[in-house]
């Protein structure tokens, strides 16, 4: 089986912006803590465009079509979809015309949750299209990048790695930030400030 | 107008799950060929109290078809036609007899100027009390007392549905037709109803009363309507309309129409008419689908940097969607789906059979033969592993 | 004699230089305590500026350009590399969006950190590199503000916290900034005066 599409966080919240508009829902599935994900995706939405973000947990699916009453406007962040049985998910699927809002909104679950909500509701599913994400961290400086760095380092400098670790041993290294960033990535920050 | 406002121009104009009144208020709506809106207004402007049953997959344009034919209904001079999305007021998972008889006259009070009357007060407050606890309300206390006759009357068809109301609702209709129309009421939304009996009983009692009322129906049912025991839901209406997805491999009437969906949304300028194509192609013909695609294909573009949608995001559109159809599929079904890529065998019988049709992993071309095909998102995908 | 009145005046600019360089070095903004959130709110700033359309990359670029060295990296757990865009000592003339962040005026911008976690208080700077460059040359080929490491000579002058106003060589005093400060200054700020609103 195929995994599903990823998406980092920031990238994302801004899926959610550039939908605010009419009922789009999105999707965000995390193996992690739902409360905290959801939380910190309030946070990325709030800062970048200063919109208020309703944040809630729903314990089934009479609560989600209460939330969504409550709620009709702007962008909502729904946790609390992990707990739902066979008979929140069809009563979700079933009444779906009163899931409907007039802005965005995001159901943060976790794996099962969400092959639930395929299996078991496809008119919501119809809904959210391929709008589901998978939440993966940034990446991170990986080794084709640091050599890359490298390289330009090498270039850029005359030296080469031995030499710059040798000078810095002996607190010879010039002042450039560059020659700290240099030890950091050939791993011997155990040097900087010697 | 700057990216950004140019970007999100384009997504409120591709809201695939957007009110599909909204859709051709803003007059994005695009009239499909042999639209079955059409059929359905060509047959009740002859026989305004035919029933009609409509089936068709999520995301094919039931809604948007029913609420073209109220509109057009309604251009008509003798009938009044009116639009009633069941779920809204009913619960649908608590489905009893009687619920489409009290929508129906709750809708044709709203538009009768009459003077506040004894028998519309009635009505309404069964209709009304019906929502809160329909299995708690009986007959309203204006009845007087009953005798009983000599002849038995035979039980009608709505038993479970106060008789007393049905007539009244017989006699607002007929109010109605006095004044120079008939009632026509679209139901929407009981297509989503997986309770097979709920819904039988529904079309055997409400649709039977409203037929005694004289009031036209045209009700969105269960695709289930279609096979087996379901068929029995199918005699009880004059007539049957298939509301598919469209052919767009085989028809170039039907991949024309997806074209000008989307081209009725957005300029070339933005989506090249090689992208819209694309576009039409993942969709496998499934109108919300589309526009869903197109939405996420718009999202790739803005994400990204660019100025215009290209084919890498119409690309990555796809591969998300496929991917999300896929989600919970086990091995049995991703057997089944192989099998239909390979063979275009595919042999509806049992439950999961008919959950790959209900969830749009499975389409169904209704012209075509052999007439299933897997959704066009998921087939790339069928022999990738996890990760 | 005059080598010993030179020595004399040096050692004053050397005391003066100090002493500015320990005013320049106030009321820094506190980091945040761990690498990982400097990186989110370096991610935060640039997503914002994105959406301000001060830079003209999409937002998947930032994923792409902005990064964080793993923990084992650095060889000191503790100690991590922030990076944005490539080591771009070039300057290409054609920056593409991709691989390199660019803003709205076609100026071009990369920066590099090294930061120190420590347990209890939050992070301590070790060096940074704010760079723009202007393909155009105009109004400047580039600016660069420098923050040097601790131990070197250059401290003595005062000039731990410099910048490079568009020569290698020429150095000059410049506040120690708050990283996020210094990259919202070359986004939003950074720019002919005749463009920038006159407040």
């Amino acid at each position: 089986m195929p995994s599903l599409a990823a998406s980092e966080l920031g990238p994302f919240a801004f899926r959610v912006l550039e939908s605010d508009g009419s009922n789009a829902w999105l999707v965000l599935v995390t193996d992690g803590a739902v409360d905290t994900t959801a939380r910190m995706l309030s946070d990325e939405i709030s800062t970048l465009d200063g919109q208020i973000v309703t944040v809630g947990a729903v314990s089934s699916g009479a609560d989600l079509e209460s939330f969504v009453r409550a709620h009709a406007d702007g962008i909502a962040i729904v946790t609390g979809v992990n707990g739902f049985g066979d008979a929140d998910w069809h009563r979700v699927d079933l009444n779906r015309t009163r899931l409907q809002r007039n802005g965005t909104t995001v159901l943060v679950l976790d794996p099962a949750a969400i092959e639930q909500l395929e299996n078991r509701a496809p008119n919501l599913a119809s809904w959210i299209g391929g709008s589901i994400w998978r939440l993966e961290k940034p990446r991170p400086l990986d080794d084709v990048l640091v050599e890359q760095r490298l390289v330009a380092l090498r270039q850029w400098s005359g030296l080469e790695d031995l030499e710059v670790v040798r000078r810095a041993e002996a607190g010879d290294l010039p002042p450039d930030p560059a020659y700290a960033e240099w030890l950091t990535l050939l791993g011997r920050g155990e040097l900087l400030g010697k | 107008m700057t990216r950004r406002e140019r970007f999100k121009q384009y997504m409120t104009r591709v809201a695939a799950a957007a009110d599909p009144a909204l859709t051709i208020e803003q007059k994005l709506y695009v009239h499909p060929p042999s639209a079955i809106s059409d059929v359905i207004v060509r047959h009740l402007e002859i026989e305004p109290t035919s029933r009609h049953l409509v089936v068709g997959s999520i995301g094919s344009g039931k809604t948007t078809q029913l609420l073209v034919a109220a509109q057009e209904l309604n251009s008509l001079p003798d009938i009044r036609a009116v639009y009633v999305d069941v779920s809204r007021k009913q619960d649908l998972v608590k489905l009893k007899p009687g619920c489409l008889v009290a929508l129906a006259g709750l809708a044709l009070l709203e538009g009768q100027p009459l003077a506040t009357s004894d028998e519309r007060r009635w009505f309404t407050k069964w209709a009304n009390g019906y929502w809160l606890h329909p299995e708690e309300y009986g007959e309203p206390d204006d009845d007087g007392v009953q005798v009983e006759g000599v002849v038995t009357p035979p039980r009608p068809e709505w038993h479970e549905i106060s008789a007393m109301q049905v007539e009244r609702l017989a006699r607002f209709a007929e109010i109605e037709r006095e004044a120079g129309r008939h009632f026509v009421v679209l139901f929407d939304s009981l297509d989503r109803t997986t309770n097979r009996s709920a819904f039988t009983q529904l079309i055997d009692q409400d649709v039977s009363a409203l037929r005694r009322c004289n009031i036209g129906v045209v009700l969105i049912g269960p695709i289930r309507s279609l096979e087996g025991f379901g068929r029995l839901e199918v005699d009880r209406f004059d007539k049957l309309h298939v509301q598919g997805a469209v052919d767009v491999e085989q028809d170039p009437g039907g991949r024309d129409f997806l074209f000008r969906v989307l081209r009725a949304r957005v300029e070339a300028s933005m989506l090249p008419d090689r992208e819209v194509l694309a576009l039409v192609a993942a969709s496998g013909g499934v109108l919300r689908d589309l526009i869903s695609l197109a939405k996420a294909a718009g999202d790739e573009a803005y994400l990204s940097g660019s100025e215009i949608i290209e084919m890498s995001h119409v690309q990555a559109a796809a591969d998300a969607f496929g991917r999300s159809l896929m989600i919970g599929l086990h091995q049995p079904e991703i057997d089944t789906l192989k099998h239909l890529r390979s063979s275009g065998g595919f042999v509806w019988t049992t439950d999961d059979d008919l959950a790959l049709l209900a969830t749009r992993r499975v389409l169904e071309y209704p012209r075509r033969n052999p007439p299933f095909s897997v959704h066009p998102t998921i087939v790339p995908l069928l022999d990738q592993k996890a990760g | 004699m005059a080598s010993d009145r030179r020595a004399g005046a040096v050692n004053a600019l050397t005391k003066a230089m100090r002493d500015l360089q320990l005013r320049l070095e106030q009321n820094v903004p506190a980091l945040p305590a761990t690498a990982v959130e400097l990186h989110e709110q370096f991610g935060r700033v640039l997503r914002r500026a994105i959406l301000d359309e001060a830079l003209v990359n999409g937002v998947y670029d930032v994923g792409q350009l902005l990064r964080l060295t793993v923990a084992s990296r650095s060889g000191d757990p503790n100690v991590f590399a922030l990076t944005g865009g490539p080591k771009d000592f070039g300057r290409t003339d054609t920056p593409e969006h991709v691989s390199h962040f660019i803003r709205d005026d076609g100026a071009v911008i990369h920066f590099a950190l090294i930061v120190r976690e420590r347990p209890g208080a939050p992070l301590d700077l070790v060096v940074y590199g704010f760079e723009i460059y202007f393909p155009s040359q105009q109004p400047i080929a580039f600016v660069r503000f420098d923050l040097n490491d601790r131990r070197h000579s250059n401290d003595d002058l005062g000039l731990r916290a410099h910048l490079h106003p568009g020569n290698e060589d020429l150095q000059l005093p410049s506040p120690l900034m708050s990283p996020l400060d210094a990259l919202n200054f070359l986004i939003y700020r950074c720019r002919p005066r005749r463009d920038t609103p006159r407040s």
